[in-house]
């Protein structure tokens, strides 16, 4: 089990005084840590842009940025993946990369002088065996 | 030892100007960074590390292995979710972004400069830089403005603990758009003609959806240097 250091909050509301997220309404970080500390679920955790803002400024070193991920894992193995997100683990599990480099882009790197190669079969079969879980197993 | 350029997929594939730019500095300063060629993704630290926490460990790692001296990365996301693998494994691997290159080579850069860049530009590293940056003690703010002054142009600071909000594009595009306004809106205040930032993902919000005028510190510190690629087809911001 990963240690984020949630049992030491103060409940200052630092970290959320600087989420982006929390000044529009998304997601409100001291929440998070106050509901995982009494065993409460959380809502909103795909409202979180992964910023790691309120992690840098979190006066007891609490990890609430890996919190928030570790929640999100917890969410995505219940089912509960963004289509997006869903799109890039398909896209990941297809080519072993977020964005595969295709004509227009490929023009561009020759333009530039720059090379496009492939990733070796040895890379390819060591990270495909890695993947698995939510959102890579379909 | 030789450094290890580890090139991720965002910029190869979808602003490889970048790369070129990097490359051209590399070049040029002869610094001793090896191209780690061809590699999967890092499990890039918003998306896919949020589906599967050990798949993104294993993912991770295995690039870290591939690393000879410090791993030098192009994106931020990769330089998170890398230094977090190595963090998490207990490997002192030191896992570094572009930005840290530029700034520790300023003197060389500077004495390199044969065209000022002579603009007034809002200063935005981006979350994952300062994030990484603040963890090693350092201000990603302060490092940016010294090199846009080094390459003769005139930082201007924007408010504080912004975002490019594109970690909840097509998840929540109202709050999307509503922090890529908030940002877009502090960086005009300043009265800066466009924006720099280190992050690709930052430059895809910023020039491609808000179409603000956007540029890239790895980009324009080549320009600086006598990089003379066309870059201007490459943006779309105004």
């Amino acid at each position: 089990m990963q240690d984020f250091g949630a049992d030491r909050c103060l409940e200052c509301g630092s970290c959320t005084d600087v989420c982006p997220s929390a000044r529009h309404g998304g997601i409100v970080p001291d929440e998070v840590v106050r509901n995982y500390n009494e065993g409460k679920p959380t809502v909103n955790v795909w409202k979180c842009l992964q910023c790691h803002r309120c992690s840098a400024e979190c006066p007891e070193g609490i990890d609430v940025a890996g919190l928030i991920c570790h929640l999100r894992n917890e969410a995505s193995s219940r089912g509960d993946i963004p289509e997006r997100f869903t799109r890039s683990a398909k896209q990941m599990s297809k080519d072993l990369r977020m964005y595969p480099i295709i004509g227009r882009t490929a023009s561009q790197r020759a333009n530039l002088g720059l090379s496009t190669g492939e990733i070796s079969d040895e890379d390819k079969d060591a990270v495909s065996k890695m993947l698995r879980g939510p959102g890579f197993d379909e | 030892m030789s450094d290890s350029l580890y090139r991720g997929c965002s910029i190869p594939a979808r602003l490889p100007f970048i790369e070129a730019a990097a490359k051209y500095i590399i070049d040029t300063l002869s610094l001793d960074i090896r191209d780690m060629g061809e590699l999967p993704c890092c499990m890039e630290p918003v998306g896919l590390k949020s589906l599967e926490h050990d798949s993104w460990l294993d993912v991770s790692s295995y690039i870290c292995s591939k690393a000879q001296g410090r791993l030098v990365t192009l994106c931020d996301g990769c330089t998170v979710s890398l230094a977090g693998s190595a963090k998490e494994k207990g490997s002192d691997l030191d896992v570094i972004g572009f930005l840290e290159i530029i700034h520790e080579n300023l003197g060389a850069i500077k004495d390199k400069v044969v065209s000022p860049i002579g603009m007034k530009l809002a200063v935005f590293p981006g979350c994952h830089c300062e994030s990484i940056m603040s963890s090693k003690g350092k201000d990603a703010n302060s490092m940016m403005a010294d090199i846009v002054k080094a390459i003769g142009g005139t930082p201007a600071s924007p408010a504080k603990n912004l975002c490019c909000g594109g970690g909840v594009s097509s998840i929540d595009d109202d709050l999307a758009k509503a922090i890529l306004n908030e940002s877009v809106e502090s960086f005009k205040a300043t009265g800066a003609s466009a924006v720099v930032t280190s992050c690709p993902f930052c430059f895809i919000q910023f020039d491609m959806v808000a179409r603000y005028r956007t540029y890239s510190i790895v980009e324009l510190t080549a320009k600086a240097m006598g990089w003379d690629a066309d870059t201007e087809k490459y943006h779309r911001g105004k």
